[in-house]
């Protein structure tokens, strides 16, 4: 495949996610996307992502503890664990990991759903009964993935701080007291907090687009909705990562 | 059981005959019945393995498989991730040749420019955020690099690529089988005699256990260079200060080799899993491949965490 090839396949997929994203800001700004639909993908990708952001956020935040635990043991400084732990959970791993996982169950879900119902055809029908597929599809799914993203990143972050104040606890015997004001010790703000935040919201946007447009665009029967999953989960987590250091570098350390 | 054999194998001797079509097959063929107590269950269980292992003429056989001598039963019976894994083990010794080749270069040599492209952001990304920090508490830049080396090689390395392994990987692993499985390719599979584990899995999860570590190695050079490279540019740290594996020890190593073949097990054990046992249409493969990543991204944070428990548990002790 040659050069121009690759870049304009790679326009192509870009422009699929702007058009996804931009159908969705449209039908939320004219308030005709379907309200049930909605409601039935905020509790089916949102809600019953809970316990895998549940357990992946407790293991998280004890892994945090474990990787600095010889920094705090070397310089003796087991008041400053709080801070290491909340700094890396709130800005970084915290939404990083909550990305992925959602990326890996909501957004393969929602490119897995989309992409059987373009290959039976069943958006055409849609389409054969006069109802928009943007405003009954798209749009609900988006607003869920994105809802899902920051709100399931902000109980990540509280989940992976009770992990880390535990994991302290048994491994090196820092009391959560003293965690506890390690993290609200003053070398940590809202800002830190505001930072993961608004990356949630970015790779919520990333993680909807992605999976939407994948999921529209499947051709090929059963095998081909594989293959949609499989490159819109590829892009997703790539997508993240290139946000987060873009974002990182873009907001200065503050 | 050899003792209590019924009248069956008389008449499912010459069914196995006819199917293997080897001549070894005119030995008396042992059938189990089903079993009723537990020791003759857990006998049944190490046979239904052990027979699968052994070339097509296997003398143990089990009636709970509804095709003799393969490794998984079709569908009648699910079983854990476990079962998958003992069986892919088994299968091992009857893998085709090339064919773990062919997966280590699909797998593994397709994986490197994504695992290198995230790994090299991941390795900006984590020393300009910790070098900002740790200029608030000690002016000193001279450990960002030594610090940011120790957690690469005993975690982060393994981790991310195995997380990205995990996505990639994963959810290709399963996509595959999983659509042979809906469009019935692994039951044709079963008629030509070609055992869907043997072909299909073991010489993903060998292909998988040599790459992963092999990536892992690579993608933490790559995240080195970049990490010494964002040091440089932005605290102005010279790369020799930077590259100063000082505070790296045994422990690390080792638990980083270690976390890297654990998750190259785990990886393609949960996804064939998730393929072998799809059920239904499209979204029947599309629902296994959200299995596939979900499961293998938990089982490599869950390892990742057990196995570092113990490295720390470990170098505790050494140290006191």
């Amino acid at each position: 495949m040659s050069v121009r090839a690759r870049i304009g396949i790679l326009m192509a997929l870009v422009g699929g996610v702007g058009v996804v994203l931009l159908q969705a800001l449209r039908a939320v700004l004219k308030r005709s996307l379907d309200w049930e639909q909605l409601e039935e993908s905020l509790v089916r990708l949102g809600l019953h992502s809970l316990p895998v952001i549940f357990g992946t956020a407790l293991f998280v935040g004890g892994i945090m503890v474990i990787q600095s635990a010889p920094l705090m043991t070397r310089y003796g400084a087991h008041s400053l664990l709080g801070w290491g732990a909340g700094f890396g959970i709130l800005r970084e791993v915290g939404p990083i990991l909550t990305g992925l996982m959602i990326s890996g169950r909501v957004g393969s879900n929602n490119t897995a759903e989309l992409g059987t119902l373009q290959v039976t055809e069943q958006i055409n029908g849609l389409r054969a009964l006069a109802i928009d597929p943007a405003d009954y599809l798209v749009a609900p799914r988006v607003v869920a993935i994105v809802l899902t993203t920051v709100l399931g990143t902000i109980f990540a972050m509280v989940v992976a701080l009770c992990g880390a104040a535990i994991t302290g606890q048994i491994l090196l015997g820092v009391h959560p007291v003293t965690f506890w004001n390690g993290l609200t010790g003053g070398m940590l703000g809202w800002p830190d907090f505001t930072h993961g935040v608004v990356k949630s919201f970015v790779f919520g946007l990333v993680i909807a687009g992605t999976s939407t447009s994948f999921g529209l665009h499947a051709r090929g029967g059963a095998p081909g909705v594989g293959r949609a999953v499989n490159e819109s989960v590829v892009l997703s987590a790539v997508a993240i990562f290139v946000m987060d250091a873009l974002i990182s570098f873009a907001s200065q350390g503050h | 059981m050899a003792s209590d054999d019924p009248p069956g194998p008389q008449s499912a001797a010459p069914k196995q005959k006819g199917l293997k079509g080897t001549a070894q097959s005119t030995k008396p063929v042992r059938v189990s019945e089903k079993p009723t107590r537990k020791s003759d269950r857990s006998a049944l269980m190490t046979n239904e393995f052990a027979g699968a292992s052994l070339s097509p003429s296997a003398e143990t056989l089990s009636i709970s498989q509804p095709v003799p001598g393969f490794v998984l039963p079709a569908d009648e019976a699910r079983g854990g991730p476990l079962k998958t894994l003992l069986a892919a083990v088994y299968a091992i010794p009857r893998i085709e040749p090339g064919a773990i080749a062919e997966q280590m270069h699909l797998l593994g040599f397709r994986s490197l420019g994504f695992v290198c492209l995230v790994l090299g952001f991941v390795g900006g990304i984590l020393v300009y955020q910790a070098g900002i920090q740790a200029l608030r508490i000690v002016p000193d830049t001279s450990t960002i690099g030594p610090a940011y080396i120790e957690i690469l090689v005993r975690d982060l390395a393994a981790s991310l690529t195995a997380l990205m392994l995990a996505t990639r990987v994963g959810a290709g692993i399963a996509a595959e089988i999983g659509s042979m499985k809906v469009t019935d390719q692994l039951d044709a599979l079963r008629l030509s005699n070609a055992d869907p584990v043997v072909y299909l899995v073991a010489p993903r999860l060998v292909a998988c256990v040599l790459v992963t570590p092999l990536l892992t190695i690579v993608g933490g050079a790559v995240a080195l260079t970049t990490g010494a490279l964002t040091g440089l540019w932005v605290f102005d740290i010279n790369p020799v200060t930077f590259l100063d594996g000082r505070f790296v020890d045994g422990i690390d190593l080792g638990a980083g080799l270690v976390k890297s073949v654990a998750f190259g097990f785990a990886i393609p054990v949960m996804s064939a899993h998730a393929g072998l046992y799809t059920s239904g249409g499209s979204q029947g493969v599309g629902n296994a491949t959200t299995r596939a990543v979900v499961g293998s991204s938990l089982a490599v944070i869950v390892l990742g965490f057990l196995i570092g428990a113990l490295a720390e548990t470990l170098s505790a002790g050494a140290g006191q």
